[in-house]
């Protein structure tokens, strides 16, 4: 009997995660499409760029011959798919529309910021492999820019450890059913938004012009699941900034009766959806509103580790008071 | 005589984990006078040995003999055997600038003072901690210097990881001193563990030597050890047993990524061997010539970097939950601290990240630089095979570091034969976080997999590899970048980008001239206070700075013992 109840709950578990890889892995370039449309929109232009132009120009260079350079490549075989793998495993952690997934005890903020980590270093290493000036160049300025990602990682994991008894995104899921968020939900949205400032370049002029640059002498498949790889990078960061903020829209496959579990779980697809709309007017808003100009890699990296520090000393003082 | 003396090492590790495992070994553990007979110490000896096995000169099997001597010894001992440590690392090899110099001094000064003290503890105890730091200075390679000249800073050997356990042992053997002194100690080391790391961190950074990044990357895992040993004392000061289980755990946890530094030495040996000194602005290209051994470096560098599934990731993640289990007063200001040291701590896990990118892009990845770079290899099948049998032992600590924690923590074998989850996880001091590098790692390879497949399925045509991008062009020689060989990125950049990030070139500039006129200025008074200390003592004699600070700290100390 426990047996047979185990095995339908792993079944459960598989095909809520396929579910979930499936909607993340399939709307990657329509987030990002919509994120720089909406970016170009906020900054004025008259030609608005077309958000599924991303999709087209990700299928055109996955159906172009792959060429490699000779020099690294072995190397430059391997590391854009070490981040799509690193990438995924990240994507699978943090929850879209359902908790209950394999691997959901795992969902520890500094798991998954160091999976992402891993998956956009390998991306550098892509571009340095060859040993090509423009590339690796851009390559080192993305990774000095997107470095300080690392402390607001340990504040947010701190933060988040604070707030929860174990400190994962399926516990917030949990609690946020059964308790009032509303004394941390300040601190969780500020570390959302740091998060978010360290963790996604998209969006501005010139870290759009650098990742052009480092990615732009791959070729072929390579560079189609270099450039995914890129997307998801970005679009995992503003789910987990997503799931911070509105943990309530996420439900919890235990609780919900037997005979009526489509309707929610629509629901929490919708809500994801609008959600995910939300976050990319955020990131696109922070990019030109807020951490625009020449010195954006040290305006950015500051403002992440204000927006943590913050966060911190929010919730300490909200303890403190209550 | 090296080869023998490496089996007798390789039998002492065995023994260790023999002993470890519960084994009773023919005749027992004798303890003898003035050596102490702790469990804790021989499983210490484990990775000792294993760092014995892999020694390559008879420097390094020194070093590991005092250290042996600092493990296992009682208080006299075992300051003696970190001192001998030092002499050993200090004893150049050839073509190296000698390190034995006056910045020893003080380090031999304290480990004197601290044998002293071990001895009477009644008199001065509380200034153990003060006095295990300087002693342990040199060994760990600790120095909020951000020079990396060749003078200051140290190159990378098999003996600097002896030092290491060595100082580890040092710190382990501390005892109580008192529960003001050890509040006060655990602050003041876990601030200064803290600015260590970032300073190790940047010397890793700047170096321009591949032996001096590695020893600032094992700088920033002794700037750990002080962490640790800051909280230790913390835990002990205010009573509580399972912050003191947690940071006790960790600290062994860093004994098993001193395996991971023996087999990145004996990595660095071998690319040395093939393509040269590892000066960094000659090397590229490792990745593509030394496809195996740069593998095997890279899985090194991953476990050291920090990054998820490997052991480094574990130790981020005790670290973390240890500091927020830190005794705090009350208050929203008391709360500050914490965000302070995990911002320091954050930014040199961060600027350590950088160092390693370095590595990657200057040594592994590009195009060789030099004709001697572009004959490299990778080594034998015997020697290959050596390598990976010393990367299996990282492996397996970071997939299951809960054995690693029972072998090391003399479990009987009931305890670590193959208990299934509870085992395995690492917990944080209050339990309520749990991480399961096991399953992480399961998580990794299942996905991995799939990516495999998907990418064996999709791509069913290898793509066509090509010498240069430019049609119809020449091929060109495997070691020229195109016709310009400093067209690759360089060492001096990513610094220089993180520099930029904090102020502008400009500012900086402005910076750097006040600082050297203000070091001009002080030089000038200080040659001022040479010369009248000098006018003093005709004979002309001068002692260094160093002798003299530590000359007035136990003048200091003898005044203090004297008034009570």
């Amino acid at each position: 009997m426990m047996t047979s109840f185990s095995l339908a709950a792993w079944m459960q578990a598989l095909l809520l995660a396929g579910c979930h890889m499936a909607l993340v892995m399939v709307t990657v370039p329509i987030w990002i499409g919509l994120l720089r449309w909406m970016a170009a929109m906020m900054e004025g232009e008259r030609r608005l760029p077309d958000p599924t132009a991303h999709w087209r120009a990700l299928l055109q260079a996955w159906r172009q011959v792959g060429v490699r350079s000779a020099a690294g490549a072995q190397v430059t075989a391997v590391a854009p798919w070490l981040a799509l793998a690193a990438g995924m495993v990240a994507a699978l952690l943090v929850p879209s529309f359902s908790i209950g997934m394999p691997g959901s005890d795992l969902s520890d903020v500094l798991v998954v910021g160091g999976l992402l980590e891993m998956a956009f270093l390998a991306l550098v290493v892509a571009a340095l492999a060859p040993g090509l000036a423009r590339p690796g160049h851009a390559g080192l300025r993305v990774v000095a820019g997107g470095i300080m990602i690392q402390p607001v990682m340990l504040l947010a994991c701190a933060v988040l450890g604070m707030c929860l008894p174990d400190g994962t995104l399926a516990g917030l899921v949990r609690q946020a059913h059964v308790a009032d968020m509303n004394l941390v939900r300040v601190p969780l949205a500020l570390v959302a938004g740091a998060l978010v400032v360290a963790g996604v370049g998209e969006g501005h002029v010139t870290a759009l012009r650098l990742s052009a640059a480092m990615l732009e002498d791959l070729a072929g498949p390579d560079r189609a699941v270099a450039r995914y790889a890129h997307d998801l990078l970005a679009v995992v960061w503003m789910m987990l900034a997503r799931d911070l903020i509105w943990p309530e829209g996420i439900v919890e496959p235990d609780i919900l009766p037997r005979g009526r579990v489509l309707v929610p779980m629509l629901v929490a697809v919708m809500l994801w959806v609008a959600h995910m709309l939300l976050a990319c007017g955020g990131v696109a808003a922070i990019r030109v509103f807020v951490v625009s100009g020449p010195l954006h890699a040290g305006w950015r990296a500051g403002l992440a580790l204000l927006c943590a520090i913050m966060a911190g000393v929010l919730l300490f003082a909200g303890r403190g008071m209550g | 005589m090296v080869p023998a003396l490496r089996c007798g090492w390789l039998a002492v590790g065995v023994m260790a984990v023999l002993s470890c495992l519960g084994v009773v070994l023919p005749g027992g553990v004798v303890a003898g006078a003035g050596f102490s007979g702790d469990a804790r110490d021989v499983a210490l000896l484990a990775p000792l040995g294993i760092v014995g096995f892999a020694a390559s000169g008879g420097r390094d099997l020194a070093a590991c003999a005092g250290a042996a001597l600092a493990v296992t010894g009682g208080p006299v001992l075992s300051c003696m055997g970190a001192g001998w440590v030092l002499v050993a690392c200090a004893h150049a090899p050839h073509g190296d600038i000698p390190r034995m110099a006056a910045r020893q001094v003080p380090d031999l000064i304290a480990l004197l003072l601290m044998a002293a003290v071990l001895v009477f503890p009644a008199h001065a105890g509380w200034l153990l901690p003060g006095l295990c730091w300087l002693g342990t200075r040199g060994l760990l390679g600790l120095s909020f210097s951000l020079r990396v000249s060749p003078r200051g800073g140290q190159s990378f050997q098999m003996a600097d990881i002896a030092a290491m356990v060595a100082a580890m042992a040092l710190w382990g053997h501390l005892p109580t001193g008192g529960m003001m002194a050890d509040m006060r100690w655990g602050g003041v080391l876990i601030v200064a563990g803290c600015l260590l790391y970032m300073t190790a961190s940047w010397r890793a950074l700047c170096a321009g030597d591949g032996r001096r990044v590695m020893s600032g990357l094992l700088g920033g895992t002794g700037a750990l050890v002080i962490v640790l040993a800051g909280l230790g004392l913390l835990a002990r000061a205010d009573d509580l047993p399972a912050m003191a289980i947690c940071a006790s755990r960790t600290f062994m946890l860093v004994v098993g990524t001193l395996l991971t530094w023996m087999f990145m030495a004996r990595a660095m040996d071998a690319m040395e061997r093939e393509a040269g000194a590892l000066v960094l602005c000659r090397l590229g290209g490792l990745g593509v010539l030394m496809p195996r051994l740069s593998a095997l470096f890279s899985i090194g560098l991953l476990a050291e970097s920090g990054l998820p599934p490997l052991l480094g990731f574990s130790i981020i993640w005790m670290l973390l939950h240890l500091l927020a289990a830190m005794p705090r007063g009350g208050g929203p200001g008391a709360d500050l601290p914490l965000l302070l040291a995990l911002l320091a701590l954050g930014v040199g896990w961060a600027v350590r990240m950088l160092a390693l990118v370095r590595i990657v892009a200057v040594m592994l990845c590009g195009r060789p630089r030099t004709p001697r770079g572009a004959g490299a290899s990778d080594p034998s099948g015997w020697e290959m095979a050596t390598l990976l049998l010393a990367a299996l032992p990282v492996l397996c600590a970071s997939i299951w570091p809960g054995y690693w924690l029972g072998l090391v923590g003399g479990h009987g074998p009931g305890g670590v034969m193959w208990p299934l989850v509870e085992n395995i996880a690492l917990a944080s001091p209050d339990g309520g976080a749990v991480l399961y590098p096991a399953r992480l790692c399961l998580l990794v390879a299942v996905v991995g997999g799939v990516v495999v497949v998907l990418r064996r399925m999709a791509c069913p045509m290898p793509a066509r590899q090509v010498a240069g991008w430019q049609n119809g062009a020449p091929p060109v020689p495997p070691w020229m970048v195109f016709g310009d060989p400093l067209t690759q990125v360089g060492l001096g950049n990513p610094a220089r980008m993180l520099l930029d990030m904090v102020v502008t070139p400009a500012m900086r500039r402005r910076c750097l001239r006040g600082y050297v006129r203000l070091r001009r200025r002080t030089g000038r008074s200080w040659r001022l206070l040479a010369r009248y200390v000098g006018s003093l003592r005709p004979d002309g004699a001068m002692a260094s700075a160093p002798v003299v600070m530590a000359m007035a700290g136990m003048a200091a100390l003898i005044f203090i013992a004297w008034h009570g």
